[in-house]
């Protein structure tokens, strides 16, 4: 049997014009504002900065070789061993890749149980962070980080003390502690 | 959200799906290209519409196969418009499809289950889902609550309280202005137990590799290899664990796991991240 389509009774939901917009119809009406507070953080997101005066991931350094994520004061040798480390101590096929055994199926059953209702986790737009620190301005900024990077490690509570002092803690403190 | 980079000829490279003004996608893109590769940011339309899926007997064929980063935006608080919410669910319906079909390496690619996560908005039940036990009690409320008994050895000795609306939070019983219920602040609320002075520390993960963002020395936790088993459990690809530490540094605890860190989180490991994420867009 074949079957024609009446091109003349079909007719999106949308417009092409309207269909541009809808990006800017669902995401950029009122909404509760979801930014952290933070009196000393005024700088703009630089999403909204021409492409030159942006920072890339590239010239971002926390003042050492963070390429294993380690610290990065050892000598090659002892970096190809804790790279081998890393990846064996990170990489147990049989625990890992198995996650059908820590899965609870009932909870991947659809798309509903994954968003908690109106509690649902949110994509990265919703997920807005208070303005980033002020990024790293040649090598003062470097050293900055540097500086605080470098802390005496001898001992916990000196351990504590560079953690403590370290980029990613301000960072997270200055959002709100964390629970 | 401004239009994305519509593509006008065929594609190559990676195809990044997220909001075009997100400033990871930004610097993904960016960053690929530097390698020499192609990129392009698009946003949820106009990469549904990119693919196609075709259904070939016991088969199911995704064209063209490009390497995806997915960045999705999560629902609109407030629907506003019918038409463009249903819009947007066949999009995502189908971005579903093409990124859990597509043989091409896919960064955050679908579940069975869905294109969300295992991660919640509860803490308590992303650990449950992660397999990791005994994590402080949690309490959502419409009004501040306090501490439900003492807490236990390991979930620290204050009782904070978070405004889910201001994203504020404040030690209980310590409530100003921002968080006492009032026209300007009405909650809902979420509260647990934490150290008076927490310290942390973020392990951003991609796949099977996982790289710490502070320098302390903290090898003796394996944070690394924890956080990846987690994230695993949780069917994510990269996403960032954030580990609350004992004041002595031998005990840390999973607090919460950020399915989309934002760029400062992936700037403080980029140097280790970036060239492998390059290696498993482009293997």
């Amino acid at each position: 049997m074949t079957w024609t389509i009446d091109e003349s009774r079909v007719r999106p939901f949308l417009t092409a014009a309207e269909r541009h917009d809808v990006p800017a119809l669902l995401w950029n009406a009122p909404q509760p504002d979801r930014s952290f507070s933070g009196p000393e953080d005024t700088e703009v997101p630089d999403a909204g900065r021409p492409p030159q005066a942006r920072k890339h991931f590239k010239d971002f350094k926390d003042g050492k070789d963070r390429k294993d994520g380690k610290d990065g004061k050892d000598g090659k040798e002892v970096k190809e061993m804790k790279e081998m480390k890393d990846v064996k101590d990170t990489k147990d096929g049989k625990d890992r890749k198995d996650t059908k055994d820590n899965k609870d199926t009932k909870d991947f059953k659809d798309g509903k149980d994954n968003f908690d209702g109106a509690m649902a986790p949110p994509g990265p737009a919703a997920v807005v962070r208070q303005a980033q620190e002020p990024p790293a301005v040649g090598s003062g900024g470097m050293q900055r980080f540097a500086a605080a990077a470098e802390l005496p490690g001898d001992g916990p509570e000196e351990a504590a003390a560079a953690l403590r002092a370290s980029r990613i803690n301000r960072l997270l403190r200055r959002r709100g502690v964390i629970i | 959200m401004s239009s994305s980079e519509a593509p006008g000829g065929a594609l190559s490279g990676l195809v990044v799906v997220a909001d075009p003004e997100d400033p990871v996608a930004i610097e993904v893109r960016d960053f690929v290209r530097d390698s020499g590769r192609e990129a392009t940011i698009l946003d949820v339309f106009d990469a549904a519409q990119l693919f196609s899926v075709t259904v070939d007997g016991p088969t199911a064929v995704v064209e063209p196969a490009l390497p995806m980063f997915l960045r999705l935006p999560g629902p609109p608080l407030r629907r506003i418009s019918f038409d463009a919410e249903f819009q947007l669910n066949e999009c995502l319906a189908h971005l579903w499809a093409v990124a859990a079909l597509t043989p091409a390496p896919v960064i955050n690619r679908p579940e069975p289950g869905g294109l969300g996560t295992g991660v919640s908005a509860s803490a308590a039940l992303t650990e449950l889902r992660a397999g990791v036990p005994g994590g402080s009690p949690e309490i959502f409320s419409s009004r501040p609550y306090g501490p439900p008994g003492e807490p236990t050895d390991g979930q620290g000795t204050q009782w904070w309280v978070q405004d889910l609306d201001a994203w504020t939070t404040r030690p209980w019983p310590e409530l100003p202005d921002a968080l006492a219920p009032s026209a300007d602040s009405s909650g809902p609320y979420r509260a647990r137990w934490s150290a008076p002075e927490p310290l942390f520390e973020s392990v951003v993960v991609l796949g099977d590799r996982a790289w710490r963002s502070s320098p302390a020395d903290l090898d003796h936790l394996g944070l690394e290899g924890r956080s990846t088993e987690i994230v695993a459990r949780l069917g994510l690809q990269l996403s960032a664990v954030v580990w609350r530490l004992s004041p002595d540094l031998a005990q840390a605890w999973p607090v919460v796991v950020e399915p989309f860190p934002d760029v400062e989180q992936l700037r403080m490991v980029w140097l280790g991240l970036g060239p492998q994420l390059v290696k498993v867009l482009f293997p």
